[in-house]
């Protein structure tokens, strides 16, 4: 077990080395195989935390790449293990500490205002080459476009607004928000069936 | 506010039964072993409901055993909708799970695939997915991803077997005849679930018989299926929301999460924030990942337009019999970080699941994938 703590210690520096998480062995298994409990916290600052926060909006698209988000484009629909249709939203962002962000993503119906869901998760800032630091693919949100019960519209092909806030631990935040539109994998009928306004989940999809 | 809640001390049982073993033939120390009086339920018939009874078997040490069963409603109200507004359930000791569902779309978990078993008076089939997680379809969840909830039980203890719940009011249940319903059993026979005693399982179904026109209850599914515990990111919270379709009241809730869970939290949610619900709207905080408490007798208000919000707090640990060899086989992203991600086996998957009773059902059942 000892070896288990240097192996985790040494895989957590490496983390450490593109700016994001670093700790040491936290939750690390002992000779009792117990977790320890031995979290060193050390935080991460990315650009200059005196400054505010800056933050964009990145996705997946349908091959899983990660691109910025911008106004008016499709947002790729991604199917999840127990059925649905996700829209995988990170960050990229600057001046705050990468180690203890909470990414939130939301989508808004750009109609009504109604706030659709919600996903909230812990992310992982990855230094990137220009200085800003981006959501590691595993902590970017899933966010659940459809099914969707309770929507009025149409959950694909429709614009839609996604706002994302991020905020590290000290309070640093920043939001931003952008009117996107989720898309069905092309010839998925079983997602635009599931994403029509008037779906029922168990009914049937051909 | 009731909470079906655990009885006596946490079940850290087997290191006990094992010092246990071996000081009694040094010391002879006094006995210190489980007991377990068997339960025992009234059978229901005619008009008064029916009664479900799952065979008793016998749990491998160590092992998940996961069993799909599949009745009929049957027709005890002369062809027309069966209402129940009472859930007796009894539950030998160290059962992880027993959710009963309606099926719905048919994909690889198929009734007809099963093998012929009476479910007390009434016959069935079982599908036995013992701890092939990996491969049977009654582990694999999108095989029953739109089937709707229709009750579940979560408890464990060997002291206090049964629940005993009474819907409130004029609140029922409404079944079709004939309509078929999948009984999902989950046993882990591990240290803190020990299933010494076998599995076996009995529901009992009261049927509604007072005056009022029955109002009916809806069931919400929630979970979270992208998580990730890993060893080098041990105290990830998890965060969702899901709306319901009308104007509703909260009447039950229970969080189901595996070993790494820490806390599970439901709050009101308001439908209009993206910021945290304050803490002190909380309905439903369950500590305890192998005995979650079940929250019945609530009556919390959701609004039009609004839902519920909840977290899943975890903590990494090894896995207790399998291997971070065998968590890191089944991580989808295939980082070498014993990362536990979705997954039904208590050992090397976790989950993040809502299971919410709420009334009047207008629309549908509620999910949220």
């Amino acid at each position: 077990m000892r070896l288990a703590l240097l192996c985790a210690i040494w895989i957590a520096g490496c983390d450490g080395g593109d700016g994001s998480v670093v700790d040491s062995g936290v939750g690390d298994a002992d000779e009792s195989g117990d977790a320890v409990d031995a979290f060193v916290y050390k935080p991460c600052p990315i650009g200059e935390l005196t400054t505010p926060a800056e933050l964009q909006i990145v996705n997946f698209d349908a091959a899983k790449a990660i691109e910025r988000t911008q106004p008016s484009q499709e947002i790729a629909l991604h199917p999840a293990p127990q059925g649905g249709w996700m829209a995988v939203i990170g960050a990229r962002a600057r001046n705050l500490d990468g180690c203890s962000v909470k990414l939130t993503a939301a989508i808004v119906d750009a109609v009504d205002g109604q706030i659709i869901g919600v996903d909230r998760r812990d992310t992982r800032l990855v230094v990137d080459t220009d200085g800003w630091g981006q959501s590691s693919p595993d902590t970017f949100t899933n966010l659940q476009v459809c099914p969707q019960l309770t929507s009025t519209r149409d959950m694909h092909g429709q614009p839609y607004i996604f706002k994302v806030i991020v905020e590290d631990a000290d309070g640093r935040k920043a939001t931003a928000e952008v009117t996107a539109v989720p898309r069905c994998p092309p010839g998925v009928n079983f997602c635009t069936c599931e994403c029509d306004r008037d779906y029922v989940l168990g009914s049937t999809c051909s | 506010m009731d909470l079906f809640r655990p009885k006596g001390s946490s079940m850290k049982y087997l290191p006990a039964l094992g010092a246990l073993t071996i000081c009694l033939p040094l010391l002879g120390c006094g006995t210190d072993e489980r007991t377990f009086t068997p339960w025992v339920l009234e059978e229901l018939r005619g008009d008064a409901g029916f009664t479900l009874r799952m065979p008793e078997y016998e749990v491998p040490p160590s092992k998940d055993s996961q069993n799909c069963y599949f009745v009929r409603v049957p027709d005890i109200a002369d062809g027309g909708d069966v209402w129940i507004d009472r859930i007796e359930t009894a539950i030998n000791p160290g059962s992880h799970h027993m959710n009963v569902f309606r099926v719905k779309t048919i994909k690889n978990l198929r009734p007809e695939d099963g093998t012929p078993v009476m479910l007390g008076d009434y016959e069935g089939t079982v599908i036995e997915g013992g701890d092939d997680f990996d491969h049977n379809p009654c582990w694999v969840s999108p095989n029953w991803s739109d089937w709707p909830l229709v009750a579940n039980s979560q408890k464990s203890d060997v002291d206090d077997t049964k629940t005993n719940w009474q819907l409130p009011g004029a609140v029922a249940i409404r079944l079709t005849p004939g309509e078929m319903l999948m009984v999902q059993t989950h046993y882990a026979n591990h240290t803190d679930q020990p299933a010494e005693f076998g599995a076996r399982v009995g529901i009992n179904f009261h049927s509604y018989k007072r005056s009022p026109p029955p109002v009916e209850m809806g069931t919400l599914f929630a979970t979270k299926q992208s998580i990730r515990v890993c060893q080098s990111r041990p105290t990830p919270t998890y965060s969702g929301t899901c709306r319901f379709p009308n104007a509703a009241t909260i009447t039950a809730a229970n969080g189901h999460f595996h070993q790494r869970g820490e806390r599970f939290a439901i709050y009101p949610w308001d439908g209009a924030s993206i910021d945290h619900p304050p803490e002190s709207s909380m309905f439903y905080e369950s500590l305890s990942w192998d005995e979650p408490p079940m929250a019945i007798n609530l009556a919390v208000p959701a609004p039009i337009n609004t839902g519920i919000w909840w977290d899943c707090d975890y903590r990494w640990s090894p896995p207790t019999v399998e291997t971070c060899a065998d968590v890191n086989a089944k991580d989808p992203l295939q980082e070498n970080d014993c990362c536990y991600t979705f997954g039904g086996n208590t050992d090397v998957g976790e989950h993040c699941n809502v299971f919410l009773y709420y009334y009047p059902k207008v629309e549908s059942d509620v999910f949220c994938l």
